[in-house]
């Protein structure tokens, strides 16, 4: 420590105002810095305002465990009604007239598709030009995903990734109802 | 000797005030110090509120990032949001507009991809000069792209009230129309962070006010009942998820009269319909069951976007539904009722992640329809 500041540090605190001068200041650095930070973290407050309209809550005791009983069983292994197409057969036969758009008019693509989809999933794929459709070849066979009873996903190895397509069975019989695509 | 007490006594002065400073103002250190820590965590600020009163955030500020999107990214879907805001278009509009352009380009303003290009699709869209969205320098502009996005999505008749990837479709016309849905929750969240919560408000309105239970908010979801009391003001959440006294109570117990209908919380498939057996294996949901009884009663399962399940039991009839049926947001899809294991007339709600209907992939309903702007009530 340099002589000078040794002595004037020396002299600050042999008075008592000079030691109250010290510890004022460093109180009002303290306080002050915390200040200046208070108003950043002030975001935080979001968090106590939640959503308003919320239904308050009441507990009725005597409700006992009133969900399933079995809860644990996975939906069913997807069936075909006899005389119907198996899911996996419709959606090959789907994947196949997916992938098939080259040299093809819009028309003849859509007409390709419509034996084996939804009414919904034929209006949804209206007015799409085949030129669009990611992939060129199927790949492998379909892999089924039981959803419910009665749905199913469908997933199929194309040449550029993998088309997962949803199946339902109104009536019994399967149809292709989704379709989504993703790049490998 | 003076010369050797001299330093002592700086020192023991300078300890004596440091302590005396740390007692009394230790408490606004140590706030400082946690407070700004907090703000470090990103995550923290998805579940702030304010049904975006507040407006979207300047795309030239700074902007937080939500994984897997970085800065220029998240500026992409600010600018979304803000011409979304700028055109009038409700908060519904901005969702679907950030999850369409998730889809197309990850936010991203791809230019001309070379070989591998989807044709001659460009920009955030993916718009086609040769389709007359516009020229090559005008697609690319975000303002320009989001712009041409909403003024199509306002054509489509009842875009507001569709599932987000059948609106995005309507715009889009892809070849894999579902492809829109998995971008849905991601989409909700970088509305809430860069709008004040937009996401949380009432979808299909300008106004900015968080939804009612009558009301889908902008997330898509709703609650599963619209009235909003029995006694004039608000339903009551029974029996909460996991409680000391039930830890296998994988859902919330809704207390409402019999007869109530019941809505779907989201859009989504009908993936199960069915009469829960009860612990002596009979089937007999159409009559009102009892505490012991066992099982859902008529219980309906619905599948919605992002491998998400919700579950609606003690239904009081067979739900007029088939599997495999698609129900929109808010769709009365049942009516209340006491059948199965039920001491009197409520609604057992549960949600399921994962694309899994067993117990372990149950979540707290309440937290979880609180975070999508649906709240059932406050579970504490």
């Amino acid at each position: 420590m340099p002589k000078a500041l040794e002595r004037g540090l020396a002299g600050l605190f042999r008075s008592r105002w000079g030691v109250a001068l010290v510890i004022a200041i460093l109180v009002l650095a303290v306080v002050g810095i915390g200040r200046l930070f208070s108003d950043n973290a002030g975001n935080g407050q979001q968090l106590l305002d939640p959503v308003s309209p919320a239904p308050t809550v009441s507990v009725n005791p005597s409700v006992d465990d009133d969900g399933v009983i079995v809860d644990d069983e996975p939906p069913p292994k997807p069936t075909a009604k006899p005389g119907t197409a198996s899911p996996e057969a419709v959606a090959y036969a789907f994947a196949s007239a997916w992938v098939d758009h080259k040299n093809v008019s819009a028309k003849a693509w859509h007409d390709g598709l419509v034996p084996n989809a939804t009414k919904n999933l034929t209006e949804e794929l209206d007015g799409v030009n085949p030129a669009d459709v990611p992939a060129d070849r199927v790949i492998g066979r379909p892999t089924l995903v039981p959803i419910g009873d009665g749905l199913a996903n469908a997933v199929i190895s194309v040449d550029s990734g993998k088309l997962t397509l949803q199946l339902v069975a109104p009536d019994g019989k399967w149809l292709v109802d989704g379709v989504d695509w993703e790049a490998s | 000797m003076t010369t050797l007490r001299r330093p002592r006594r700086v020192v023991l002065l300078v300890a004596l005030v440091s302590t005396l400073a740390l007692l009394c103002c230790g408490g606004a250190v140590s706030a400082v110090i946690f407070s700004t820590s907090n703000d470090k965590e990103d995550d923290l600020s998805l579940f702030s509120s304010g049904c975006g009163t507040g407006g979207p955030v300047d795309p030239d500020a700074k902007l937080p990032r939500l994984r897997p999107y970085g800065p220029a990214q998240m500026r992409n879907a600010a600018v979304i949001i803000n011409v979304g805001a700028e055109l009038k278009m409700p908060p519904r509009a901005w969702v679907i507009a950030v999850a369409t352009a998730m889809q197309e380009s990850r936010l991203t303003n791809l230019g001309h991809l070379g070989k591998r290009n989807d044709h001659d699709s460009l920009g955030l869209f993916q718009q086609r000069p040769s389709s007359g969205w516009g020229t090559p320098t005008e697609v690319t502009d975000p303002k320009y792209a989001a712009t041409k996005f909403y003024e199509k999505l306002k054509t489509v008749d009842g875009w507001e009230s569709m599932p987000l990837t059948k609106a995005a479709q309507r715009v889009q016309i892809s070849a894999y129309p579902d492809a829109y849905a998995k971008h849905e929750p991601i989409a909700t969240q970088i509305v809430n962070v860069l709008a004040d919560g937009a996401a949380n408000a009432v979808g299909d309105s300008i106004d900015m006010v968080c939804a009612s239970a009558a009301d889908v908010a902008a997330s898509g979801w709703t609650n599963p009942m619209a009235i909003n009391a029995p006694r004039g003001e608000e339903w009551s959440v029974g029996s909460g998820f996991r409680t000391r006294q039930r830890p296998t109570h994988n859902g919330v117990d809704l207390i409402v009269d019999t007869g109530t209908p019941i809505r779907s919380v989201a859009s989504g498939t009908v993936s199960r319909i069915k009469c829960d057996e009860t612990f002596s294996g009979r089937k007999d949901c159409d009559r009102p069951g009892y505490p012991g009884k066992g099982g859902c009663g008529w219980m309906l399962e619905i599948r919605h976007a992002g491998n998400i399940m919700t579950r609606y039991c003690h239904l009081v009839r067979r739900p007029d539904l088939r599997v495999g049926q698609r129900v929109a947001a808010g769709q009365v899809v049942a009516l209340s009722g006491t059948s199965g294991n039920s001491s009197g007339p409520h609604l057992h709600f549960e949600v399921h992640l994962n694309n899994d209907r067993s117990s372990r992939s149950a979540v707290d309903p309440v937290q979880f329809m609180a975070q999508r702007g649906a709240p059932l009530g406050g579970s504490q």
